[in-house]
């Protein structure tokens, strides 16, 4: 009896110290990386380019996955549905924010199906006229379209995408009305607005850096909530005098609901100390990307912060997917 | 100048031995799934699709490029020597490509083949290099009333060319606009026709349905076929055409140049129909028609040269406006989107390596094609003697891995078998699956056009009648409507796309 009990608490002993030893050393195989899109996008090259850093300051390898499908909603609901052991991690965008926020059926939900882990990088959304339009400046535009309501058409990536929620909020602020044009992606928004056939159009940089180093197109304004050194002399719609219009597009690392905080603590920290790394932030910037790190507590509250005012903009100007 | 400009760069490009390398292997796959019947440049261009992921853009479309005129190539051997189409642009090489075999005359059949494809193959690039700027600088003055007017006549053009009856191509184009309807709408944000599967949200992919349709049906059909394959005893001496040969085919081989390359633009048009309209019109300009069917070597160069030409046509509505006018370029189009790229008038300026790289390097894979089909000649042949109960097996297990490592989805690997069935379903019913395709490519470009037009110009369809370039593209598609009822019209297309 007596040498029972010693061996079921020497078991239990045994069993502790292999559980502890477990935690302390994940991770024991690949962690993926799942990526809601293709191979050779945005989110995907954005990855890539941490991914190896990422491994080092780990200690464990890395591997990026991509699992495309219905505008990245696909890999959220395999995500949030895997188990909860920091083995299948997602990158969550602002685009999966504002889908719950237009699409009551979405079959995830951001704040209960995810631990956040941390947030990578922010990207500047900007509203662009034509090199030659007739906008000087954003005061220019808003002034025409208080005068003439309706007549100014605005062209968006596409119905609930960043693009069009930022357009929107500009408006409701504003106080003016225009035309929305959606477009699929933004390549075919950007071909339009060179030909002249939209006024302006709302996206994220990276997707027309190019035309605006070339004369061919001008930023008015931006959506950031301060200006950004790399482009310095464009206004911000905040110092303009719309404070409530600051919207900027992000990705972020979250795990399953429920996965233990030792191994979310531990991932935040290999991530973070990549995100330092200046080599990494210059990289993410020829990319069009800010590297702007957020740990679990904050990113929570972030998130929350980001869906709040989504549903907000939803239901004022009517944005619904379905 | 700027085009000699723009063509050095091109050249600096393809010259990279990485890219030569892919070159090599795209006209290397591509004459060898030429020389096979029962698989076409599809095929093959499916199979390596989830290779190209790894590699950069340019690689990718240099080496996919490569395995479309490469099997243009490929496939006259079969044709001349076997009497069956290795693909089915080289259908009508048979006709008096295998009687030459017959007469002993099988190297100049084959050696002009592949001369004429190769001074073809060459001016299409110089003609790319000239055209396309031009027209991808107009295509941005494109605004949607324009895109609307243009997908009209795209869609007008396409019912025109099909083979068979109007009726039937209508069918398969109305079927093709309803695929195209599944998914997100881009106006409004609505899901249609998912019946609350979200993986349809996205809309059916174009790969499973061109894979489907063209991979997996052509094995089954083929499954069915008995396939005797005599060799006939060919002598290979003399590949190179005699003087004679040169003076009877030099006329055909610019004819057919020029004739398949702009028929390579039309949507629905390419490969196929140029090699029918070539030998069509060759036997019509003839002093001597009655030889056509007996051997004219005419009746090999201008065809042959024509479907590689349209290979070539066929990149510029892709890399201008940004639409696939085959089922083959719907794939690159695919390829391209998976590396992040939109085609369109944008993309020879943001991706000048990508553009001219593509185009120089069908310059050198023509090139290599000319040394890879001449000197080895002997061993393609003996490629045909490969069992097909081997082939088919290999060929339909590559269809459903290259299926699968586009999106990873189960979805679209059945969705790939069952598009092969409806495939095999369609064919014994001679319904032209090419009209279904395009349609369901079109039809959303169509539709989001005309709604963004609407919004933009406040609901007024005057528009497109008013605006210069719309009223041209719609002038244009109603006059084709009206000719086809006209009955000299008609006769001249079934002269043009029955004939054989």
């Amino acid at each position: 009896m007596r040498k029972n009990t010693w061996g079921f608490v020497g078991v239990a002993v045994l069993l502790g110290a292999a559980l502890a030893a477990g935690a302390a050393e994940y991770p024991e195989k690949p962690v993926n990386l799942v990526v809601g899109f293709a191979a050779g996008g945005e989110t995907d090259i954005v990855v890539r380019a941490l991914n190896d850093k990422i491994s080092a300051n780990l200690g464990g390898q890395t591997v990026v996955l991509n699992k495309p499908g219905s505008g990245g909603l696909l890999a959220a609901q395999t995500i949030a549905n895997s188990p909860p052991d920091g083995y299948n991690l997602l990158v969550l965008s602002l685009s999966h924010v504002l889908r719950q926020a237009a699409d009551e059926k979405t079959p995830f939900n951001v704040l209960a199906d995810f631990e956040p882990i941390c947030r990578i990088v922010t990207q500047p959304i900007v509203l662009a006229v034509k090199g030659d339009s007739r906008f000087r400046t954003i005061e220019e535009l808003i002034e025409h379209a208080r005068a003439n309501p309706n007549t100014l058409n605005f062209g968006s990536p596409g119905v609930g995408s960043l693009g069009h929620f930022s357009g929107e909020l500009f408006k409701s602020a504003a106080g003016i009305q225009f035309k929305h044009v959606p477009f699929q992606g933004s390549a075919p928004g950007v071909t339009a607005l060179l030909g002249g056939h939209i006024d302006f159009l709302v996206t994220a940089r990276p997707a027309i850096t190019g035309k605006v180093a070339s004369g061919d197109l001008r930023i008015l304004a931006s959506f950031t909530d301060k200006r950004l050194p790399e482009m310095a002399e464009v206004p911000t719609f905040a110092e303009k005098g719309y404070p409530a219009v600051v919207m900027s597009g992000w990705f972020a690392f979250v795990a399953p609901a429920k996965t233990p905080p030792a191994v979310i603590q531990k991932m935040d920290r290999a991530v973070a100390k990549t995100l330092a790394d200046p080599a990494v932030i210059e990289a993410l910037g020829k990319l069009g990307f800010n590297a702007a790190h957020l740990g679990p507590p904050e990113l929570k509250a972030f998130i929350a912060g980001e869906l709040k005012r989504a549903s907000e903009i939803a239901r004022k100007e009517n944005i619904v997917i379905q | 100048m700027e085009v000699i400009a723009n063509l050095a760069q091109g050249f600096g490009v393809a010259v990279q031995p990485t890219n030569l390398l892919f070159c090599f292997v795209g006209v290397f796959v591509g004459t060898l799934i030429g020389v096979l019947p029962g698989i076409g440049p599809l095929g093959a261009i499916a199979l390596l699709l989830p290779t190209t992921f790894y590699i950069p853009p340019e690689s990718a479309l240099i080496m996919l490029a490569g395995i479309y005129y490469g099997a243009m190539y490929g496939g006259s051997t079969t044709s001349v020597l076997v009497n069956i189409p290795g693909e089915a642009a080289s259908v009508v090489t048979c006709i008096d490509g295998h009687q030459m075999a017959k007469q002993g005359r099988a190297g100049a059949a084959l050696g002009i083949a592949a001369f004429g494809s190769f001074i073809g193959g060459t001016i299409t690039v110089f003609l790319l290099a000239l055209l396309a700027p031009p027209l991808a600088r107009m295509a941005l003055t494109f605004g949607p009333p324009e895109y609307f007017s243009l997908m009209v006549l795209g869609l007008c053009i396409l019912v025109y060319l099909a083979n068979g009856p109007i009726s039937k191509a209508l069918v398969m184009a109305a079927l093709g606009i309803v695929l195209g309807i599944v998914g997100t709408d881009t106006i409004s944000g609505r899901s249609r026709f998912t019946f609350g599967f979200f993986e349809l949200d996205d809309g059916i992919g174009i790969i499973p349905v061109v894979m489907g349709l063209f991979g997996v049906s052509e094995v089954l059909l083929n499954v069915e076929k008995k396939m005797e394959r005599s060799i006939a005893a060919v002598k290979l001496k003399g590949l190179l055409p005699t003087r004679q040969d040169w003076k009877e085919s030099l006329g055909p081989i610019f004819r057919g140049t020029f004739l398949g390359f702009f028929l390579g633009i039309l949507p629905g048009g390419g490969a196929i129909l140029s090699s029918f309209a070539s030998y069509a019109m060759e036997k019509k300009l003839s002093r001597k028609p009655e030889s056509f069917g007996r051997g004219a070597i005419a009746g090999v160069a201008g065809p042959e040269t024509a479907n590689n030409a349209a290979t070539g046509g066929a990149f510029i509505p892709l890399l201008t406006i940004g639409i696939p006018t085959n089922a083959v370029m719907a794939l690159m189009l695919g390829a391209l989107v998976i590396h992040g790229l939109q085609p369109g008038p944008l993309i020879m300026k943001e991706q000048p390596a990508l553009f001219w790289g593509t185009i120089a390097s069908m310059y050198l894979g023509n090139g290599m094609l000319l040394l890879l089909n001449l000197p080895f000649i002997g061993l393609w042949v003996q490629i045909l003697k490969v069992r097909y109960t081997l082939l088919f097996p290999f060929i339909l297990l590559f269809c459903l891995i290259g299926v699968f490592g586009v999106n990873y989805s189960l979805l679209d690997t059945w969705l790939m078998l069952g598009f092969g069935v409806f495939g095999y379903i369609l064919r014994k019913l001679d319904y032209e699956m090419a009209p279904l395709v395009l349609a369901m490519i079109l039809g959303p470009l169509f539709e989001n056009a005309l709604r963004q037009s609407l919004i933009i110009f406040n609901g007024n369809p005057l528009v497109f009648f008013t605006r210069p370039i719309s009223g041209a593209f719609l002038a244009g598609s109603l006059l084709l409507l009206l000719s086809n009822l006209l009955p000299w019209m008609r006769r001249r297309k079934k002269y043009l796309t029955d004939d054989d």
